[in-house]
């Protein structure tokens, strides 16, 4: 058994991993219960100040645009300090002592903490809520398309804002964050043999950016629907009625979020190395998640800044977009962010794959260089192919370029395939639930790039634009890869995360489940889209109707598929078998240490002597400082076939 | 694992003080000062791409155009000068560590603080006072960039205030500098991204 299991329940530390100083308090109610009034209290507060004071308009409403985006921000301050921003950074800030208390229960994970695991935890718990919202968005979506009419929802704005809602959560508080803010923040230190995080107060407050976020786009509908999708194309955006505000706003949140993970993680990654982790043994995932840092440090702060200009477009208001400048000057903008979050989303998960793949068949990991500068040139490359979702907007001139780099880009993907291809070959894989899904990953991956190369060409690309035939490509190449490389995650890191093992049989069937679910699904979407079926509409010609409402009996099939991934997990965090310290004789250093949350990682700094993919190799990976030639031990790796 | 390495001496982390004795100064060795260095350039690097898209905007909607009576005092040249002076005093202060002078270092952090508050209304006026279309094509970028500036500014004020109230309760030292040069650097950063607008609003 993982020895943070065995962790006497009721206990309160009295040091937390990463030094929050800490009080003992039985009676204590979480933070987050006193977030949630400051922020309702400064919500009403601000919200009546400027709506019946400083800014009253005709009709005297109780909520308007200007109000209640000052009443959000506020909100978010009352939240950001009631969960713990009070005691821990603006009285800090301030010079008084950092008093915190850190009960070593269920309750610190309803607080701020400076635990890289904790807040690596709350993060993977937000994101897969998000993840469960979003996807009720979808199936209420899928509900709408069984039949050709407008049936489900009351009109056509209510269909496009649960689109919206759904693919905005999906995008900013589940594909950016659940293998970044999520897995990056509690993995990352470990595998650097490192105590924390390099500013574990930037990553406490980080985590409780997201919720906001995700409530706030959530509940947007009650301030009226709008009709953007994900991109808020302006001026569209400012014809909405109030919505879209919301959809700003939690943006806003989300992003601030990501960003400030990606600024903590590379900081880590830079600083917080042991010794002897040299930039040529830094592990997969941390090339993985500094790649994807640098891409969110660049892109998110411009989509901020759009998305500001938009909002002012909708509470000044301003004429942004349409009088002054063009709807194309906003497109040209999202998009400049919006491709890179592609990458953004799916480059952690190549990193997953070849995390997890040398592990699971012992086998050393196949160019390992070429699989470092494949995730690189993805990132490097992911900015220079943008406007190939504005082709239609585009001279043959502008666009061929594009096209090119477009097509470019899946040569440093290909690198990604073929080290993990290579990695495979001849290899004896453990026919475990984390390999299967790493599989269905690559495969999903593949439909989805074969079909972006298609879509490259500007002949096919203008026939397809805003088919389904895009959704089901966008969807493979993204939800397909990184989706299902985070349940391969989730399963194979599990016995780190709580030291217990899932159940291999109800793992596998399930995954097999989701996978038919998910080919049936989004494999139909290319024929719907080849047979005329158009995006954003509810009400479509009756010809397609047979096919959309089988495809939504195989989406309903998904979403059970992933409530039963989810009850499955949570029922094994509890009563699986324990796992052992490393049960897939991993050798990266996360498998080197037992910590769980509250819990130092590294009594004694380790010292890394070589590589973690070299499982022809057998000697240790790690010895101890100032003990001269006294080594640890490496892992207990089996050999298996050389491939380096 | 860890085990097996428990008996070796390493270089650890000094165990953080409890709340009851109060805090201490934050001594960071070379490595934790070069990693908060590193945190905060980077930090100012994502800071400084809303410009980035601001100084395109300004260019993509208005061109070089620049309104023939626009105010070259408010919103423009006194909140330049007024930020830079207290970009000057926040460095004098902090250099001033090096001497052990913590109550000169405070002194100058509320200087910043004063001018800089100035600053801030000299460079929010135009939301009130201006001589342009608001809503026209230079008037939307100008303003929202006003916007964008004067927050950034609320922001150094906050970070230079806690660092003189650190500094006064003995907190920043010449031992312990980091309060004072980080609270320096965070408000010439937003003085320097002003500067930048200036131009580029009325000169280029």
């Amino acid at each position: 058994m993982s020895s943070h299991v065995g962790n006497a329940k009721r206990q309160f530390v009295t040091s937390g991993g990463s030094g929050e100083a800490v009080l003992p308090d039985r009676r204590m109610t979480p933070p987050v219960v006193r977030g949630i009034l400051w922020a309702a209290i400064a919500f009403i507060l601000v919200n009546t100040l400027v709506s019946q004071v400083l800014d009253r308009q005709a009709y005297d409403p109780f909520i308007t645009k200007v109000s209640v985006t000052f009443a959000w921000t506020a909100a978010l301050c009352g939240w950001l300090l009631g969960v713990g921003g009070w005691e821990m950074l603006v009285k800090p800030h301030f010079g008084y002592p950092l008093v915190w208390r850190t009960p070593a229960d269920w309750r610190r994970y309803f607080m701020l903490s400076l635990d890289h695991k904790v807040v690596g935890i709350q993060y993977l718990a937000t994101s897969a809520a998000g993840l469960f919202i979003a996807g009720f968005a979808a199936m209420m979506m899928r509900a709408e398309l069984m039949q050709a009419r407008l049936w489900f929802f009351p009109n056509m704005s209510a269909y496009l804002s649960a689109v919206g809602i759904h693919g905005t959560i999906m995008m900013f508080a589940f594909g950016t964050v659940v293998l970044v803010g999520g897995f990056g923040n509690y993995l990352i230190p470990l595998m650097l043999g490192a105590n924390g995080s390099a500013f574990p107060r930037v990553s406490a407050i980080s985590v409780w950016l997201l919720p906001v976020g995700i409530a706030t786009v959530a509940l947007s509908p009650l301030l009226g629907m709008w009709t953007t999708g994900w991109r808020a194309y302006a001026p569209l955006s400012g014809q909405d009625p109030s919505g879209i505000v919301f959809y700003y706003l939690g943006v806003f949140a989300m992003t601030v979020s990501s960003l400030l993970v990606a600024v903590n993680l590379t900081a880590t990654i830079i600083f917080k190395r042991a010794a002897g982790l040299t930039w040529n043994r830094i592990p997969m995932y941390a090339w993985g998640i500094l790649a994807v840092s640098l891409l969110n440090i660049i892109w998110l702060p411009e989509i901020q800044m759009t998305f500001i200009l938009s909002l002012l477009n909708n509470i000044v208001p301003f004429p942004l977009f349409s009088q002054v400048g063009t709807p194309l000057t906003y497109m040209e903008i999202f998009w400049l962010f919006g491709h890179p979050e592609v990458y953004i989303i799916v480059v952690p998960a190549f990193a997953i794959w070849q995390e997890i793949l040398p592990v699971m068949g012992q086998k050393t990991l196949f160019a390992r260089q070429w699989g470092v500068l494949g995730l690189v040139f993805v990132m490097l490359f992911s900015g220079l192919v943008w406007a190939h979702h504005m082709f239609t907007n585009m001279r043959n001139s502008q666009m061929l370029p594009f096209s090119f780099f477009t097509e470019m880009i899946s040569i440093p993907t290909g690198f990604a395939y073929l080290v993990a291809l290579g990695t495979m070959w001849k290899a004896r894989m453990r026919p475990k639930a984390p390999t299967v899904l790493v599989l269905m990953s690559m495969f999903n991956f593949l439909i989805g790039g074969v079909t972006g190369v298609l879509l490259a060409d500007p002949v096919i690309n203008l026939q397809a634009h805003d088919t389904f035939f895009i959704v089901g490509h966008f969807h493979y190449t993204i939800i397909g890869a990184m989706l299902f490389s985070a349940l391969a995650a989730v399963y194979y890191w599990m016995p780190r995360l709580c030291g217990r093992m899932y159940s291999e049989t109800w793992a596998n069937l399930l995954s097999v489940w989701v996978f038919i679910a998910f080919n049936a699904v989004f494999g139909q979407f290319f024929l719907l889209g080849l047979r005329g079926m158009n995006r954003w509409v509810p009400v479509y010609p009756a010809y397609l109707q047979n096919m959309n409402f089988e495809v939504s009996i195989f989406a309903f099939l998904l979403g059970i598929g992933f409530l039963l991934h989810l009850i499955h997990v949570v029922w094994m965090w509890n009563h699986g078998e324990p796992a052992g310290t490393n049960p897939w004789q991993g050798k990266t250093l996360e498998w080197h240490s037992a910590s769980g949350p509250g819990q130092t990682n590294f009594a004694v700094a380790p010292i890394v002597l070589r590589g973690f993919y070299n499982y022809a190799d057998r000697r240790p990976v790690l010895a101890s400082r100032g003990a001269g030639e006294r080594e640890a031990t490496g892992g207990g790796a089996t050999p298996g076939p050389t491939a380096e | 694992m860890t085990r097996s390495l428990a008996q070796v001496k390493v270089r650890q982390k000094p165990v953080p003080s409890s709340p009851a004795a109060g805090p201490s100064p934050a001594v960071l060795d070379r490595r934790d000062y070069a990693q908060h260095q590193f945190g905060l350039m980077l930090f100012m690097v994502t800071q400084g791409i809303p410009y980035f898209v601001l100084i395109n905007m300004r260019f993509m909607v208005a061109g070089a155009y620049v309104p023939p009576h626009l105010d070259v005092w408010f919103g423009a040249l006194l909140p330049t000068i007024l930020l830079w002076i207290g970009a000057a005093f926040a460095w004098r202060g902090a250099l001033a560590l090096r001497n052990d002078r913590t109550r000169q270092c405070a002194r100058d952090l509320a200087r910043t603080e004063v001018v800089g508050a100035v600053g801030l209304v000299a460079l929010m006026a135009p939301f009130w006072r201006h001589s342009f279309d608001p809503i026209g094509r230079f008037g939307t970028v100008y303003l929202s960039s006003l916007g964008v500036a004067s927050f950034y500014t609320l922001v150094a004020l906050a970070v230079v205030l806690g660092a003189a109230f650190r500094t006064r309760r003995g907190l920043v030292t010449r031992l312990a500098p980091w309060g004072a040069r980080s609270a320096a650097a965070v408000w010439t950063f937003n003085a320097a991204s002003w500067l930048v607008l200036y131009i580029v609003f009325y000169s280029i």
